[in-house]
């Protein structure tokens, strides 16, 4: 229950990804990221909690180059952000789905921009992913068709049918209801089985980072400083019931406290 | 079928009651025909002249929609090189405005002057009168994609063709035709202002236009009035198309055609 899990990660080798003294300001001069260094083992789930304003999603945002770093290295297996966009894929807090296209169609999405696989081997990745998510019998309807969380799903399979080594989620349960994101939770951990892809995972939820993470990573704000980094682990396999267990109680009493810590100080 | 009369019983109710008015004024106040035709003298000048009239509302359909299609292709044209950057964008919207402000009326006759009286510059007439709705329209649509779908698109590090055929293009479609409702309406009216400036030449041969100044010149009121209705069905008939149009295009995914469906 202390060292976050790293088989991964053989001695002497670089992390997976490594962060190093990163900073970020805005053009006006305020500090959004100030000299954050963190180091991540391949396969780790990563959630980033903290108070609003402390650059959990900006810190995304500079993982997947689509802002850029004002000092400081990021290195993604071995790669800078710019170039590592093919290993990577970031899910948004709205779902993002295009609504001219239907669930099949976007899905495709990011095979087709590709261009590394045939029209076939596209429809069959993607019918695979959506059949995986649960949605097969929806796979010919249009967003606008479809629930906040079936939404969501296709994000996750559009997301998932590159097969990324790096996944990026901004909140992308924050604007569902409670039981559609316990069991997007539970279908996330079930998808982590199949494809060890290593998560960053910005949440407001404690009970969600907890459920879903093998480290949690406290920041505080102005500046946004990593102020925590608590491993989580359970000796069980993580299921509903997880939930109700007092070990797990126990985690989420000490991530609390932890994020209560950082607002009494800020 | 039950719903369609259902839905137009009011306007109906109101046509009705506007045609009884003023029939019953004309015959009441004895109001002389060449200053305002009874409608039965209106509906008289359209039956015994259906042949004119389906002559020039063939004529100035043609002239109407050529213009309109040249100015659908030159819109989206223009729209997709002001979708490239904001600076292309900045230096030449203000010209594009000029073809909007200036009075149509007022280049009309320069027009056939510079080009001919023939069918080509009435079409120009009316190309420039409907460009600008859809230049104005289309570029709104192909920058205003949401900052998350486009960000979407650099993460599959999508290439600046596959961007703009892919999500800028397909979201604009529902602003371009937000263009073309309002073009196809004053497309007709392009062609018409057209015609009036063309018979002046004497050439202008049968077109709305050219009959309503012809009528007007006559004192033949009714039939006047008959070219006025015919011009209008003409301006309805290619605003239908569109929205049909747009119905075909839309209807599968986006909003504001869903919430046609649901009524």
């Amino acid at each position: 229950m202390n060292a976050p899990s790293s088989p991964a990660t053989l001695p002497g080798s670089p992390p997976f990804i490594q962060l190093d003294a990163v900073t970020k300001r805005w053009p006006n001069g305020s500090v959004v990221l100030d000299d954050v260094d963190l180091s991540v083992n391949k396969g780790d789930f990563i959630s980033l909690i903290g108070p609003s304003g402390c650059g959990k999603s900006t810190l995304l945002r500079l993982l997947s180059g689509l802002s850029p770093l004002t000092s400081g290295t990021i290195t993604l297996d071995g790669m800078q952000p710019d170039n590592a966009r093919e290993i990577m894929s970031f899910i948004f807090q709205d779902a993002t789905l295009l609504p001219w296209r239907t669930v099949l169609g976007n899905v495709e999405l990011g095979l087709e921009l590709e261009h590394r696989t045939t029209a076939t081997q596209r429809r069959e990745r993607a019918n695979r992913l959506i059949d995986l998510v649960g949605l097969a019998p929806v796979a010919s309807h249009y967003p606008r068709q479809l629930s906040g969380g079936m939404k969501m799903r296709v994000s996750i399979a559009r997301a998932l049918a590159i097969r990324p080594k790096i996944l990026l989620m901004d909140e992308p349960f924050g604007a569902l209801d409670e039981m559609t994101r316990d069991f997007l939770n539970e279908e996330v951990l079930r998808l982590r089985d199949n494809d060890q892809f290593t998560t960053f995972f910005v949440t407001h939820s404690v009970a969600e980072a907890v459920f879903l993470s093998t480290r949690i990573i406290v920041l505080q704000a102005n500046p946004g400083r990593i102020v925590r980094d608590i491993p989580v682990s359970f000796p069980g396999p993580r299921t509903a019931a997880l939930r109700s267990a007092p070990d797990f109680l126990a985690q989420v009493g000490e991530v609390s406290a932890a994020l209560r810590a950082v607002k009494t100080r800020t | 079928m039950k719903r369609f009369f259902q839905s137009i019983r009011w306007p109906l109710a109101v046509f009705v009651l506007v045609l009884a008015a003023w029939q019953g004024a004309c015959l009441t106040f004895k109001i002389p025909g060449y200053i305002l035709p009874a409608p039965g003298a209106v509906a008289a000048a359209v039956a015994e002249r259906h042949q004119n009239l389906l002559q020039a509302f063939r004529i100035t359909a043609v002239e109407a929609a050529g213009g309109f299609l040249c100015s659908i292709v030159g819109g989206i044209s223009v729209a997709l090189v002001f979708a490239q950057s904001p600076v292309i964008r900045r230096s030449l919207y203000p010209y594009t405005l000029v073809l909007q402000t200036v009075p149509i009326v007022a280049i009309a006759p320069l027009i056939l002057m510079w080009f001919g009286s023939g069918v080509r510059s009435v079409m120009l007439v009316a190309f420039i009168i409907c460009l600008f709705p859809i230049i104005a329209n289309t570029t709104q649509g192909l920058v205003s994609v949401p900052r998350n779908l486009m960000d979407l698109f650099k993460m599959s590090n999508a290439s600046r063709v596959q961007t703009l055929l892919r999500l800028q293009l397909p979201h604009a479609v529902p602003a371009l035709f937000v263009g073309l409702r309002i073009s196809s309406g004053i497309s007709v009216i392009g062609a018409i202002t057209g015609e009036l400036f063309a018979s002046s030449n004497a050439v202008g041969e049968g077109g709305l236009g050219y009959s309503i100044t012809y009528a007007n010149s006559q004192l033949q009121t009714d039939y006047l009035f008959a070219l006025v209705l015919t011009a209008s069905v003409l301006g309805f008939l290619f605003f239908f198309l569109v929205v049909f149009f747009e119905w075909w295009f839309l209807h599968h995914w986006h909003e504001s055609a869903m919430k046609a469906d649901a009524e």
